[in-house]
């Protein structure tokens, strides 16, 4: 072949730019050309599980959304149950027909489509919970008592969210795995079952946990209650046996926390929320810029009383269940009158910091040692030991200034004493009354009247929320609970 | 796994080039004739022979094409032979004769009448010419004719766009012409070598048009390809260039999603493809691509770009519409095959304007004008406020309470605004100045343009959009004309300010009784009862927050050719693209209403992002033309990285309203968002054209495509194409029985793309942090992303295409006819999840197929062509189909409500509305059985199926001249079905909501016919009002024809012109969406059951002047 040229010359630069150009011709096409590493803003999962730290992220993750959630949103259980199963019960009162989803709350109209859902908020904390038992089974690289704890953590979560599922809807879908293609078809598993799934996670947890509080990096003992510890597990499986109607059970447990005495005891009303109380077993710090608790930027009203942000206050059936010189109705209880029309509005005052920029002095409470008297107190009236029952109640009678129960003593009158209790000592914390009325069967002899009251109807399905529309879209095998 | 590279096809090449590289001759070009010449050789070609002694004597040799038979066979056997020996012994008995002249050896036949094509006549030879025809970007022409004016005496250029010829006198006059050029008269001066640059002729056909990786004409093209030109885009008064492109381009449908400057705006060519990806059109502006979308940024208010995305605004929002040259839109497989993975969704290339030879020209436009609402809503007033109120709240059986203060007194219910008129009439003024310096020699052509562009808000006066941008470009040839340098640096920058609301809801929904805006000391009115509450959120107010968006975006290429050898070309381009944002939103305390400051804190977010990208394009052509036979190879690897970056960082707690912008003086400063993301890409493509004879033509095109977007396991793919066309107007027998038909093609193809808008790193298990101001117990919260992928893989289209394109009439009509087929098919799919399974969707391929098939009819027609007067109308239409073929499973999968097979991909599923229950004053709904109920069951009665996606559209356009008046207006046509009215409104009867004025016809008592339900106050409606926004009570027409575009200029006659020595002086006045008829009931039938700012109408004047 005659390779030709005509009167071309190339310069220096023009060969090395052809020869440039051909070097990249060459050298295209390679894999390595297309591999890239991961993204440096996420942590791949096959490391999180492998080190300490990123492990510990994990669960911390859990904590600060939980804390994050505002309660007019109710983005996860622990923004969502002090405000709207107290609107579903008796508790509070809602400012003005706004039309807002808070009213079909309020008026016990739930829809399908109803916001917020508490139910497919809480599936995705479940989630993680889950791939956080999933990664730690399968890690090697964690410290063990890190691994441990964390692990101890993780099942409490899961049995703390699937309390307030099942207490809400019944029956809810156990699911245990990350596993999308099961999960996102699954049916609802038998609220026995779920139980029993609790009280496993719960039972594991108190092998796992630490007896003392552990700083961030789950190493060092701190005063900080913040995250579980073995009480705290012991304190929500009380509940849960309670509520399962294992009232040994539920004896032992509460037992183990209220002897505790080290760690916990029962304090002064106005101290019962600070940060680190010794009533607190378990408290979620703020995490919102230059707030306190949500629960106290929500309940504590403006001097202009209640409007759009804030749009709720304490009802008359809260106020009237106060008896007469308990102190909870004036530490516990705050009010507004207003300027314009002299009328007065009452107002949650367990938190009390409401004040944008104040320090950070209270913490939000998850779970705390007057319940654990109170469940002790039901579990022994149940047993049949009504004295013991009155002892324990009257525990937490005396702390609010209130002398001892002096009603008849036979378990009917005891039960219906320590559910009034519970009702003045738990008002605005976590949908306890709500809970209660379903659970002691006096649900649809109080919303009869109250519903009416609220400008709503009731019928005894209300007792139960719907499942959205969107799941039961979604997830075929979905059946919605009856009368929605 | 690898890509089998190139390496075995590049050795040959590469050694070639090495071999070539230290092969350089000594220039010895003196003495004529007297060089020595070695050569023997027993039946080789003159050709060869000619090679070889322009090899040895460094000398070119130069002649008609038809003078000489290259390709005859010789003998030869030279030593050390002069070359004026040596020319003799070939060629002195064939009589040609030879010439010496500037390192040039020119041939010429003697008996010069013999040989076609190079016609002598008797004339006094006054010595020879030569010269070199080129294009605008420096190409040569081959084939030119060049005649001598007034004889029968010419020739034609070479393939190097050469030519010589003899006998020209000073003072002739060269006529030039080539198919595709336009005809040009050259006045000869001299002696000198003379270079022409020819400019491509307006014959529509023949037009240049950038495609992928090189240019073609309407005439030889197969693919499906739409080239919109700079001065269709002129004459558009956008700050957007795809809004240009609204209403011209069959195929490509274009909506406006926000009339806010810099606003969201949906691309679809061919219509949607995917199910939940991407379904954006692949950017590629002069050769670099471009994003499709902007990172993760604060201007929620500016609406999103397409279906399924989340980050606001649009990136063609910083490109600059005067400085382009052309957008071409490549739909079918055949123009869009060779981008691969990226061109599932078609492809838009934007080429940025050039220099052109020719004395230097300034270039100056100036544009002034205003924008207002295209479209108002009829609200009630005071009165027939008052009247829905108090009724709404008769109805529920409740009182006026002191929270009604719109209609308790509180508030002056004799006050009646038309909020609209107060909030949206800001006098919104529009201002382009583009200027250029333009021209060049035939080795380096230049442009230098600037371009300064503001426009306020409807809302205020004092926030508005201004850019300012820079466009250069340079281009260069090397005195051998065999090496090409080109640059091109588009530069722009923006700075837009908005509030961070869009006040159009607010304008709306107002009640008419509401207070005034401003107290009599000037302040904002909050209008607070007794107790400090606020009982009138000021709509001012948000103007006081305010959006700012600092963008900067630089494109630039460098274009490096290389002509190693007649026909193949060498070329590389490096691109690079770097688009930076900084934006911003503040929440000062006047934005906040007073008794809520305590509560709030002065905030500021503050987002930063940045895309860097660079791509490195090698290429091979190679372009060879043998007789009637024409082949275009190309052969090119692609070599991408992207490196995206943002930030968004949050501030809060200012001590005062006006530091609010300086971050340092916030006492808390959280980071709420961080994209750090990569992506890179890795190809090769080839491309083979076969042209027969001006008749047949076929092409090829391959790539193999290597994304870091997806897992190990599938990381490489290959696409191909293959079209077809025929020219059947070029047949004798077509020529002789149908005349009048002056182009007709047939052409067909057929293609794989890709689509790979997943987002990086999408198959991987990402945990990323938990976005809290504090951090929990002071440390790191991290939690999953979603539910991961590791095998996802691309999305295929194939496309099919068979086009029609057919010019009667000497090509004064031209039809164009487009039928489509693409079908999708590993559907990439955001599988919707129950929440059970902790998040609602997971990524995944499915086999799932959508088909979008549609006819695209364009039509282009001189109607009347006059000495004074001209008429020209052109039509597109587009009659789209989109359709959901295969899902399995799909019945009992999550998706079993939102798709259906058999309908399109936008179809809703809707109750059927039965009318208002005459006793009850409710609606009233089809239950599944066909029942009337008030109360539909969401899961089983939802059984109407609405088709949202167009049924067709497209646009007309006239356009007349008049001596120096032209005049032009395009018509744009949509015709589907919308979400009307009510959608956007909230309850009829609520307090503070105003309605429009069809809700008066509602329900008031037992035995009433209405159109509305009875007005409700308390929300016990709610769920029966939403049932009827989600009927097809609510779905209905949303066609509309708007009157699109505008222009009317008149230019300066010339003889005034020459006086001012003006080339050009043009003053014209434009307007867009000035007009809009349609039956929809609602704000805006382009964004169908939306409250936000519509498309605006603008007006403009303006004057444009070439020095």
């Amino acid at each position: 072949m005659n390779l030709y040229i005509g009167k071309n010359y190339l310069s220096f630069l023009e060969n090395s730019i052809i020869i440039g150009i051909i070097m990249i011709f060459s050298f295209s096409s390679c894999t390595k050309l297309v591999e890239v590493n991961g993204p440096t803003t996420s942590v791949n999962k096959d490391y999180v599980y492998n080190s300490d730290a990123t492990a510990v992220a994990v669960l911390n993750g859990i904590y600060a959304k939980m804390s994050s959630g505002a309660l007019l949103d109710g983005p996860n259980v622990c923004s969502f149950m002090p405000l709207f199963p107290g609107l579903s019960a008796d508790e509070f009162t809602l400012f003005a027909n706004t039309g807002t989803n808070i009213q079909a709350f309020y008026i016990n109209a739930l829809t399908n489509t109803t916001s917020p859902n508490i139910w497919s908020n809480t599936y995705p904390y479940i989630f993680t919970v889950n791939s956080a038992i999933e990664g730690l089974e399968t890690s090697t690289g964690l410290t063990p008592a890190i691994k441990k704890q964390l692990m101890g953590e993780a099942k409490f979560l899961r049995a703390f969210f699937y309390f307030y599922l099942v207490n809400l809807y019944d029956n809810v879908p156990l699911v245990l795995t990350t596993d999308y293609k099961v999960n996102s078809l699954i049916s609802r598993t038998d609220k026995e079952d779920v139980y029993k799934q609790m009280i496993i996670d719960l039972k594991d947890a108190i092998t796992l946990l630490s007896e003392d509080y552990l700083d961030t990096n789950v190493k060092n003992v701190t005063n900080e209650r913040v995250a579980p510890v073995k009480w705290a597990a012991d304190a929500l499986l009380a509940r849960v046996y309670l509520y399962h109607k294992d009232y040994a059970d539920a004896i032992t447990e509460s037992n183990l926390v209220i002897n505790h005495s080290a760690l916990y005891s029962l304090v002064s009303l106005d101290e019962v929320f600070l940060a680190n109380s010794h009533e607190a077993i378990w408290q979620l710090t703020p995490v919102n810029n230059g707030w306190n608790t949500e629960d106290a930027r929500l309940f504590i009203l403006p001097s202009s009383g209640p409007n759009d942000a804030w749009p709720v206050y304490l009802s008359n059936n809260i106020l009237n269940a106060f008896e007469l010189g308990d102190m909870r109705r004036s530490k516990w209880v705050d009010s507004v009158i207003l300027e314009s029309d002299g009328i007065t509005y009452y107002f949650p005052y367990k938190y009390k910091n409401a004040v944008l920029d104040n320090p950070v002095t209270e913490y939000k409470m998850m779970l705390r040692l007057a319940e654990q008297y109170l469940i002790r107190a039901e579990a022994k009236s149940e047993q049949g030991d009504l004295d013991g029952a009155i002892m324990d109640l009257n525990k937490i009678r005396n702390r609010a200034g209130v002398d001892n129960y002096n009603g008849e003593i036979n378990k009917a009158q005891v039960a219906s004493a320590i559910l009034h209790e519970r009702e003045v000592e738990l008002f605005s914390e976590f949908g306890h009354r709500w809970l209660d009325l379903k659970r002691t069967n006096n649900i649809d002899g109080v919303m009869a009247t109250v519903a009416v009251q609220k400008g709503g109807s009731w019928t005894s399905d209300f007792k139960l929320y719907p499942i959205s529309d969107y799941d039961l879209q979604y997830d075929k095998n979905l059946v919605q609970n009856p009368g929605y | 796994m690898q890509i089998p590279t190139p390496r075995g096809f590049l050795v040959v090449p590469f050694l070639l080039f090495l071999f070539l590289s230290f092969y350089i001759l000594p220039a010895s070009a003196n003495q004529n004739g007297k060089q020595k010449i070695t050569l023997t050789g027993k039946n080789i070609s003159v050709d060869l022979v000619l090679k070889q002694i322009e090899k040895q004597t460094g000398m070119r040799f130069m002649y008609a094409v038809d003078a000489l038979d290259i390709n005859q066979k010789v003998n030869v056997d030279f030593h050390q032979t002069f070359l004026d020996e040596v020319l003799s012994s070939l060629f002195k008995d064939k009589g040609i004769v030879w010439q010496y002249r500037k390192g040039i050896i020119s041939l010429k036949s003697q008996s010069s009448n013999t040989i076609p094509g190079t016609i002598y006549s008797p004339r006094i030879s006054s010595g020879p010419i030569n010269g070199r025809i080129m294009d605008s970007n420096g190409e040569p022409i081959p084939g030119v004719t060049i005649l001598i004016k007034g004889t029968m005496q010419g020739t034609k250029t070479d393939v190097e766009g050469r030519f010589s010829l003899s006998n020209v006198n000073k003072g002739d006059k060269l006529l030039i012409s080539s198919v595709g050029f336009e005809k040009l008269e050259y006045t000869v001066s001299g002696n000198d070598e003379i270079n022409i640059s020819m400019t491509p002729s307006t014959g529509i056909l023949d037009e240049a048009v950038v495609i992928a990786y090189g240019t073609a004409t309407r005439r030889d093209m197969v693919g499906n390809v739409t080239k919109i030109t700079a001065d269709q885009i002129a004459k558009t008064p956008v700050a957007n260039p795809l809004l240009a492109l609204q209403g011209r381009v069959a195929g490509l449908f274009i909506n406006q999603n926000t009339g806010l400057a810099g606003g969201g705006v949906t691309t679809l060519v061919q219509g949607q493809n995917s199910l939940t990806q991407g379904n954006d059109p692949f950017y590629v502006i002069d050769g670099v691509p471009y994003t499709s979308q902007l990172l993760p940024n604060l201007g929620g208010v500016l609406g999103t770009s397409g279906i399924n995305i989340a980050n606001p605004g649009n990136p063609m929002s910083f490109i600059n519409p005067s400085d382009i040259e052309s957008i071409t839109v490549l739909k079918d497989a055949d123009a869009t095959a060779i981008y691969g993975s990226r061109a599932a969704n078609g492809a838009i290339l934007i080429t940025t304007k050039k220099g052109k030879v020719g004395e230097m020209s300034v270039d100056f436009s100036i544009q002034q004008g205003w924008s207002a609402m295209s479209r108002r809503i009829n609200m009630l007033n005071s009165k027939q406020y008052m009247e829905m109120r108090r009724e709404a709240i008769k109805n529920d059986g409740l009182d006026v309470t002191d929270y009604d203060y719109d209609i308790n007194g509180f508030w002056d219910t004799t006050r009646s605004t038309n909020w609209q008129k107060e909030l949206l009439s800001s006098n919104a003024t529009y201002t382009t100045v583009n200027t250029s310096i333009s021209g060049g020699s035939n080795n380096i052509q230049y442009l230098v343009g600037g371009t300064y562009h503001k426009e306020n808000t409807l809302f205020s006066g004092s926030l508005s959009d201004r850019k300012g941008g820079l466009h250069l470009s340079l281009q260069g040839v090397s005195p051998n004309q065999k090496f090409n340098i080109q640059i091109t640096t588009n530069f722009i920058l923006d700075n837009n300010q908005l509030p961070n609301f869009d006040l159009t809801s607010q304008a709306i929904s107002l009640p008419p009784t509401a207070p005034k805006l401003y107290n009599d000391d000037g302040s904002l009115n909050w209008m607070p009862d007794a107790s400090g509450a606020t009982t009138f959120f000021n709509p001012l107010s948000y103007l006081k927050a305010t959006y700012s968006n600092k963008t900067s975006n630089l494109i630039t290429n460098l274009m490096l050719k290389y002509n190693i050898l007649n026909g193949l070309t060498l070329s590389s381009s490096f691109g690079y693209n770097s688009l930076q944002s900084n934006d911003m939103i503040l929440t000062p305390f006047s934005s906040i209403a007073p008794d809520m400051r305590p509560y709030n804190n002065r905030s500021a977010s503050f987002g930063d992002g940045k895309i860097n990208s660079w791509i490195i394009e090698p290429q091979l052509n190679y372009n060879l033309k043998v007789k009637n036979h024409k082949i275009d190879a190309l052969l090119g690897s692609s070599i991408q990285q992207n490196n995206s970056n943002s930030r968004i960082i949050y501030g809060s707690g200012y001590i005062s309203d006006d530091v609010i912008s300086d971050i340092l003086q916030a006492s808390r400063v959280g980071v709420i968002g961080s994209t750090q993301s990569t992506y890179k890409y890795n190809a090769i493509f080839g491309r083979l054209s076969y042209n027969f004879s001006g008749k047949y033509i076929l092409n090829l095109t391959a790539r193999r495509d290597g994304s870091s977007r997806f897992g190990a396991a599938n990381r490489f793919h290959n696409f191909g194409s293959i079209g077809a066309g025929w020219i059947f107007s070029e047949e004798n027998f077509m020529r002789k029985t149908l005349p009048w038909i002056s182009f007709g093609k047939l052409r067909a193809s057929y293609g794989t793309t890709g689509n790979d808008q997943i987002g990086d790193y999408s198959f991987l298990n990402q945990y990323l942090p938990v976005t809290v101001d504090l951090p929990y117990r002071g440390t790191v919260s991290i939690a999953p992303l979603g539910i991961y992928n590791p095998y996802l893989q691309w999305e295929e289209t194939k496309k099919f295409n068979v086009g029609f394109d057919l010019g009667i009439f000497k090509d004064r009509v031209l039809i164009n006819v487009n039928r489509n087929i693409n079908q999708s098919s590993n559907l990439l799919r955001a599988q919707t999840l129950a929440w059970t399974a902790g998040f609602n969707s997971v990524l995944l391929n499915f086999p799932g197929t959508v088909r979008n098939t549609g006819w695209e009819i364009t039509i282009n027609s001189t109607n009347i062509k006059g000495k004074d007067f001209s008429w020209s109308t052109s039509i597109n239409l587009t009659i789209p189909q989109n359709r959901l073929v295969k899902y399995p499973g799909l019945e009992n999968s999550a998706d079993a409500s939102t798709y259906f097979i058999g309908h399109s991909l936008a179809t809703k599923k809707a109750y059927h509305y039965l009318g208002i229950d005459s006793t009850s004053g409710r609606y009233l709904f089809a239950d599944s059985k066909g029942n009337s109920t008030i109360k539909p069951n969401r899961r089983t009665d939802m059984n109407v199926l609405i088709d949202l996606t167009p049924q067709y559209y497209g646009g007309i356009q006239n356009t007349f001249t008049y001596r120096q008046f032209e005049f032009g207006f395009l018509f744009q046509v949509t015709k589907r079905n919308g979400q009307n009215n009510t959608s956007g409104y909230p309850l009829p009867g609520i307090r503070y909501s105003n309605q429009p004025i069809e809700i008066l016809n509602r329900w008031r008592k037992p035995g009433d016919k209405s159109e509305y339900e009875k007005f409700n106050s308390n929300g016990s409606l709610n769920s029966s009002f939403n049932n009827a926004n989600a009927s097809d009570r609510s779905f209905k027409d949303a066609s509309y024809i708007r009157l699109k575009n505008v222009s009317l200029s008149w230019q300066m006659p010339e003889r005034l012109r020459s006086k001012l020595h003006l080339k050009t002086t043009q003053f014209f006045i434009q307007g867009q969406n000035l007009l809009t008829i349609t039956n929809y009931v609602g704000l805006d039938p382009e964004n169908p059951g939306g409250l936000g700012l519509p498309p605006l109408k603008t007006l403009v004047l303006g004057a444009h002047l070439t020095l």
